[in-house]
This record gives structure tokens, C-alpha cells and sequence, in this order.
């Protein structure tokens, strides 16, 4: 004979349950507030023990806005001290971290600020946006558009000279361009050509006489030759070493074209031990 | 300040609710007055102040109205104070509509241009907030409501936040015994929360992932295909519902902890057999509002038949303009108005004596096909859209990439949308809600969507809900 023993509250421990489901959803909207009161109130030790951990971003920290009569009746204020708040709310560092953690692990994506990031193959992560772009050239021939870009930026240089000035062209590389390798079989239905676009873009500018770097090239022997990749796994940006080598090459060009010593952009030989950037980093972006 | 947004969800909020918890009786109505309108200044702050001025110009009109016994002042009051608010609306939501389409054909034919006329932006819930406004003008003139007891009153019932900013629209004869006198009850604020937590996740669970899937097919750029423009326009389509009855029910819910009872606004929409019955189900609060104080003035039933399709035009032309000062609202007013004419021509008897499911999923569809001219920038785009949608062997270079979590979120979003059609639902819903257990299951399953739900809101960017515009 088997003993059972009911798991469900019976029909007077009803009312018990709700006040307690109750207690804990008001828990849910009226703690974060003193929490936060109290760890911003707190001596700086406190402080980092109890504030959930800071989120990874590269915009500027946002301040407490202050008030005025003139950004309330623009509602400046308002926009700013929401903004803050919904930076500052504790545990907004816990919560963004689970949050794009789940939708990482479950769903293959993560959201960062009003970007979205997708999860290619090997956990490789690419900017929607860039993929989009990557895409459009499988099925359009933007020569055209490139042409006319070429005669403005020519007619750009050409009233930059009267007023001595340079104009020094950078182009620089996404992720989906330089590392399509990750990329889903058949994502844009035809195979994209971003390369041979862009070969005739850099040589149309040239034949125009615009000085031109052209950054995936560059970022594309890079590729070839160092053991890491110059985009890493845990990002949508390229490496620090592949941003430098390129604005080294933009240096040596500002000194060419001016004539001027602008100084050196000098880079040393990387440590290829360091440990690749962990995936965390980019779920704990702030959004 | 939006319900999902983390100031009202952990500062507003909170602090109204323990404030409301702790004062005495009498000092609630001023509690709730001085929350809903900081509330509504902080978004906002200049116009808060016409709208006060608007209000006191409603009482003053009302006061005159009820000490006047002519017919006629008492007419000429009532037609000041629609006047008064009908304008203020016109003003602010269609001035630069009618500017921009008139304009143009001024300087075609006299060859001069008006004067330059600067944007005015539109305050949020200004819609909202003026067919309130004219349901108690209307109403005391017809009788149907005493006025105001204290201008305290009447200004708690047009600024009330949880229903301010898009609904329900409520009319001053239905919440005023509640207004004088509402009970104060810790189960009143479960339920209510409970309800809250629900539209809270259909806000930014539902609608916004729905959102982010209908804004990239909508997005400008190369034609899309058929199998694109299906799953944009269905996507638009839970959007649109989720988003909206999400904030209803947000709103019924913070005005039941409160202890208000607001109208229901939203009854199972895509499941209606029938135009008809779809408004009847959907947006209640606004259709209840275009019969009682556009349609049944027009005339109602009792004219002639070219007359009544003529009004149902006239009254769906309105709702499409009420929504938004733009030819793709009147081009999506004037289709259900016509949808509604051939409802009562033969389209309602057709679909009722056909299965229950090709009703239903005829009336969705084409109420489908009428959101996505409802959220196209133009006609032209409406068009192209629609164009797509009917072409199944249309091929397009366009490539959208939809993530998996977005296929659940329509999945279950349909499922929510069409498992009540089910035979045997009904029942099993009610045997559940019958049974001891239900108000505690419901409640903590609430719970854990009320979890859910402020991680994604407080992690994911900004998403206003879409009726703030209206």
C-alpha cells in the first residue's frame, strides 16, 4: 500500500496562499526602489558588495539629470531621469545579465540597446544590421548608387583642395563581410559578392584621385595570417589590434598626403596567449 | 511614463500604492488626483495645463446647462462645450493634416501658399481624453448624467491615470457612484495586480516581440514576398491586439486596486464571425462610443437602408480619423465600413451558415489584411503590401531574418488567439475557474509572468504602446 500525501494546499490554505503570492508580487515592484536608496546612499565598500554588477557598454555613464523649470517643461528632464533610473534600479545588473542570458542560451540572439545580436555558427555573434547589409549585395548591383557616391566624394576633394584641406577616405569592415564563414548556409539565397563591390568602389575612387585606405583588405590579410581573427567570437566590433593596424595605416597616410610629421601610431607585437574575450562580456551589455 | 517602463513598474507605482494604502478615506480621491495628474505632466507638462483649463471650461458649460431650463441655451451649451473639445482635438491632431493637404492645392490653383505652419506635437492620449470629456457634456444634457459633485470629481475622473492615456473610455455616469464611494480590499488589490501582471506580459512578452518581427518586415526598402508579407502582416496583427488589450487590462487592473471597476474593452476579438461582431468585440469602449454618440444621432436603425450604410461609413470614417490624422486611417475606416454594409447585406448570413472556423478565419484574415493599410506610411506602401500578400508566386531579393523565439511568440500568441474556438473550451475554462484552486493557480502563475515580464522590460529597450499615438 502506497501512503500519498497531497501537495496542494487544501481549501482553507487558499486565502494563506494568495497573501503570500500577493505579498511576494508587491515584494517584486516595491523593493527595488529602497534597495537602490540604500546602496547609493552607501560608503563605496558597501556600496560594491551590495550594487549588482556593472554592465559593459561603450556609451558614456549616464548622470542624474537636474531639474530645472526649463527641462520640465521640455521634458528633457523626464526623458534623462528615466533613462537614469532604469540604469540605476537595482538589481538592473542581475537582471540584464539573466535576461540576455536566456534569450542567448534558448534562442540564439541577445538584444543590446535597440540593436539586435544573433548567435552563428561556433556561438560566433553578428549585428543584425551588418547582416543585413552583408545580404542586400547577394542580390543588388549598387554600382549605381557607388557612381554617384564616387562623383560627390570627388567634387568633396576637389572643394577641400581650394580650401587646403585633405580628404582621406576610410573604409572600414563588418563582421558578416570579414568572417561570412559563421555564417548559416544560404542566409541572403545567393551567394553575396561584398568583396568584388568593393574592389570596384576602391578603384572607381582611386581612378577619381580620392585617397582611399581600404580597411577590409587590410583587415582581410590580417585574417590570413594571425592565429586569432580580427573580429572576436564574443563581439560585433572588430578586435582592438585590427582597429589599430588600420588607424596605423591611417597615420601613415595623413603623414604621406600633408607632408606634415603627424607622429606614429605604434603597435606592439600581440601576445597571441591571451585568453579569447569570454562570452559574458557580451551578454552583459547594457540595454 | 509608460505602465512597462521601470520608473512606473518600480518607482511610481509603489509609491502611489503604500501612499493609497495608508491615507484615510476621505483623502483618497485627492490622493489619486494629485498621482494621475504629476502623471500625466510628466509627460506631459505643457499640456496639462490646457487640459485643466479644458475641463473647467466642461464644468462651467455643464453648470450653465443644468441652471438653464430653455431648450435652446441649453442646446447652444451643449454645442459649446462639443464645440470647446471637438476643436481643441482638431487643433492639436489635424491641424498639420489639413495644412499639408491643403497647401498644396491652394498654391495649385491661387498660385500663393498659406503661411507657414509650425509641427504641433500630439499630446499622448489627447483622443482619450477628449471623447471623455464630450460624454459628460452629452450626457448631462441628455440626463443620463448629474454633473459633477466637486470639480475634484470631475477632474479625477478625466485625469484618472491607469485609464488616461488609452482607455478604456469611460463615461462619467458609470464611474461616478464609484467616485463618491469604492471599497478598499486587499483582495481587490491581488485581483488587480493579478490582472495588471497579465497585460504586462502581453506588453512586452507578446506585443513587442511581435512588434520587432512586423517593423522589419514593414521596414522600408525592396518589395517583399508572399510568405513575408503573410507573416509580417499576422505578426502586426498579435501586435496590435496584444499590445492594446495588454494595456487594458494594465488598466483595469491598477484601477482595481484602486477600487474602480473599468469596462471590459476587449472580448476574444479574432474570434468574431463578421464585422459586425468584431467590433463588438474589439476597441468596446470606442465602438460603444461611436453608437451612442455618433451612430444612433445619425439616425441609428430607424432610416431608410441607403441612409443607415451611408451612416455606417460616416461613423467608421470617423473611428479610422480618430485614430490618426492620416488617408491610410480614413482608407482603413472606409474598408470596414464597407466591410460592415456587407455584413448587413449578406456577408453576416453567409458566414454564419458556414463552418464556425471559415468564419472565423475569414473575418481574420480580412481584418488582418485591413491592419496592415492601418499600419503602412502610405497608401502607396498599403498597396505594394497588398499586392504581395495575394501573389503567392511573387519573388522578392528581400531577406528578413526572424529569430526562433519569434516563431514561438506567434505560435503562442495564435494559440491564445484561436484554442477558445475549441469545442469543449468554454467548459474546460469554466470547470477550471469553478474550481477552489483557480484563484490561487491564476494568481501565481501571474506571479511568475509578473517575474518574467519586468526582466524583459527592464532589459530590453524602450517600446511605447502603440495607442499612446491614437
Amino acid at each position: 500500500m502506497v501512503a500519498s500525501v497531497r501537495a496542494v494546499p487544501t481549501r482553507s490554505a487558499q486565502p494563506l496562499v494568495r497573501r503570500l503570492l500577493l505579498t511576494v508580487m508587491l515584494a517584486a515592484i516595491a523593493l527595488p526602489l529602497p534597495l537602490t536608496l540604500m546602496v547609493q546612499g552607501s560608503p563605496a565598500r558597501v556600496r560594491q558588495a551590495l550594487a549588482s554588477p556593472l554592465l559593459h557598454d561603450n556609451a558614456e555613464p549616464l548622470r542624474r539629470p537636474r531639474l530645472r523649470p526649463i527641462t520640465w517643461w521640455r521634458g528633457q528632464f523626464q526623458r534623462d531621469f528615466e533613462a537614469w533610473f532604469g540604469g540605476v534600479i537595482e538589481p538592473h545588473g542581475w537582471i540584464v545579465r539573466l535576461t540576455n542570458q536566456v534569450y542567448y542560451t534558448v534562442f540564439a540572439k541577445s538584444y543590446m540597446k535597440d540593436r539586435q545580436i544573433i548567435v552563428a555558427r561556433d556561438r560566433y555573434l553578428y549585428d543584425l544590421e551588418y547582416l543585413d547589409a552583408y545580404c542586400w549585395s547577394a542580390n543588388h548591383d549598387s554600382g549605381g548608387a557607388s557612381a554617384s557616391l564616387v562623383a560627390k566624394l570627388s567634387d568633396l576633394q576637389h572643394g577641400l583642395v581650394h580650401r587646403d584641406r585633405l580628404l582621406l577616405f576610410l573604409l572600414t569592415p563588418s563582421k558578416a563581410v570579414t568572417m561570412p564563414e559563421f555564417l548559416p548556409v544560404g542566409l541572403c539565397g545567393r551567394p553575396p559578392t561584398p568583396d568584388r563591390e568593393r574592389e570596384r568602389f576602391v578603384a572607381a575612387l582611386r581612378r577619381a584621385g580620392v585617397a582611399t585606405i581600404d580597411g577590409p583588405e587590410l583587415v582581410q590579410a590580417m585574417k590570413a595570417h594571425d592565429p586569432l581573427p580580427p573580429f572576436p567570437r564574443g563581439g560585433t566590433h572588430w578586435s582592438v589590434l585590427a582597429g589599430a593596424r588600420v588607424g596605423a595605416r591611417l597615420v601613415e597616410a595623413i603623414a604621406r598626403l600633408s607632408g606634415r610629421d603627424v607622429g606614429e601610431l605604434v603597435i606592439d607585437p600581440p601576445r597571441w596567449g591571451a585568453p579569447p574575450t569570454p562570452v559574458v562580456t557580451l551578454i552583459s551589455h547594457e540595454c | 511614463m509608460v505602465f512597462s517602463s521601470p520608473l512606473f513598474l518600480f518607482g511610481f507605482l509603489p509609491t502611489f500604492l503604500a501612499v493609497y494604502a495608508a491615507i484615510p478615506t476621505r483623502a483618497l480621491n485627492t490622493t489619486a488626483l494629485i498621482a494621475s495628474v504629476f502623471f500625466y505632466a510628466w509627460g506631459e507638462p505643457i499640456f496639462v495645463l490646457f487640459a485643466v483649463a479644458s475641463a473647467a471650461l466642461d464644468l462651467v458649460v455643464v453648470r450653465l446647462m443644468v441652471a438653464s431650463h430653455r431648450v435652446g441655451v441649453r442646446r447652444l451649451l451643449l454645442g459649446v462645450g462639443v464645440a470647446a473639445n471637438l476643436g481643441l482635438l482638431a487643433y492639436v491632431k489635424y491641424a498639420n493634416f489639413a495644412y499639408a493637404n491643403v497647401d498644396p492645392v491652394v498654391g495649385a490653383w491661387l498660385g500663393v501658399h498659406l503661411p507657414h505652419m509650425r509641427t504641433i506635437a500630439l499630446p499622448i492620449g489627447i483622443s482619450f481624453i477628449v471623447f471623455e470629456k464630450i460624454t459628460y457634456v452629452v450626457d448631462v444634457h441628455r440626463g443620463v448624467s448629474r454633473p459633477a459633485l466637486s470639480v475634484q470629481d470631475y477632474l479625477l475622473y478625466v485625469f484618472l491615470f491607469p485609464k488616461l492615456l488609452a482607455g478604456p473610455i469611460i463615461k462619467y455616469h458609470d464611474i461616478a457612484p464609484q467616485l463618491i464611494d469604492r471599497p478598499r480590499r486587499l483582495d481587490d488589490v491581488g485581483a488587480g495586480l493579478t490582472r495588471f501582471a497579465i497585460g504586462l506580459a502581453k506588453k512586452v512578452l507578446l506585443a513587442d516581440p511581435m512588434g520587432e518581427l512586423a517593423d522589419m518586415v514593414f521596414a522600408p526598402g525592396e518589395a517583399i514576398g508572399f510568405r513575408l508579407a503573410w507573416l509580417g502582416a499576422i505578426a502586426y496583427a498579435l501586435q496590435i491586439f496584444f499590445d492594446f488589450s495588454g494595456y487594458s487590462d494594465m488598466a483595469i487592473g491598477l484601477a482595481r486596486m484602486m477600487g474602480f471597476r473599468l469596462m471590459e474593452n476587449f472580448v476574444r476579438p479574432y474570434l468574431a464571425i463578421g464585422f459586425g461582431d468584431f467590433w463588438r468585440r474589439w476597441h468596446i469602449s470606442l465602438s460603444t462610443w461611436i453608437r451612442d454618440y455618433l451612430y444612433i444621432p445619425l439616425g441609428g436603425d430607424r432610416v431608410s437602408t441607403p441612409r443607415l450604410y451611408l451612416n455606417l461609413w460616416i461613423c467608421f470614417l470617423a473611428s479610422g480619423l480618430w485614430h490618426g490624422a492620416a488617408w491610410t486611417f480614413v482608407l482603413w475606416g472606409a474598408y470596414h465600413g464597407l466591410f460592415l454594409t456587407l455584413d448587413r447585406l449578406f456577408l453576416k448570413r453567409l458566414l454564419t451558415g458556414l463552418p464556425r472556423v471559415a468564419g472565423i478565419g475569414f473575418t481574420f484574415l480580412a481584418v488582418t489584411i485591413g491592419w496592415v493599410v492601418f499600419r503602412a506610411p502610405d497608401a502607396g506602401v498599403a498597396l505594394t503590401y497588398l499586392a504581395a500578400m495575394i501573389d503567392p508566386l511573387g519573388y522578392s531579393h528581400r531577406v528578413v531574418l526572424v529569430s526562433r523565439d519569434l516563431y514561438l511568440v506567434m505560435a503562442i500568441g495564435l494559440a491564445m488567439c484561436f484554442l477558445p474556438a475549441l469545442d469543449g473550451f468554454e467548459r474546460l475554462h469554466e470547470q477550471l475557474r469553478g474550481a477552489p484552486q483557480w484563484q490561487t493557480i491564476s494568481m501565481a502563475f501571474a506571479a511568475g509572468l509578473l517575474a518574467v515580464s519586468i526582466a524583459k522590460a527592464t532589459t530590453v529597450a524602450f517600446h511605447p504602446f502603440l495607442y499612446f499615438r491614437f
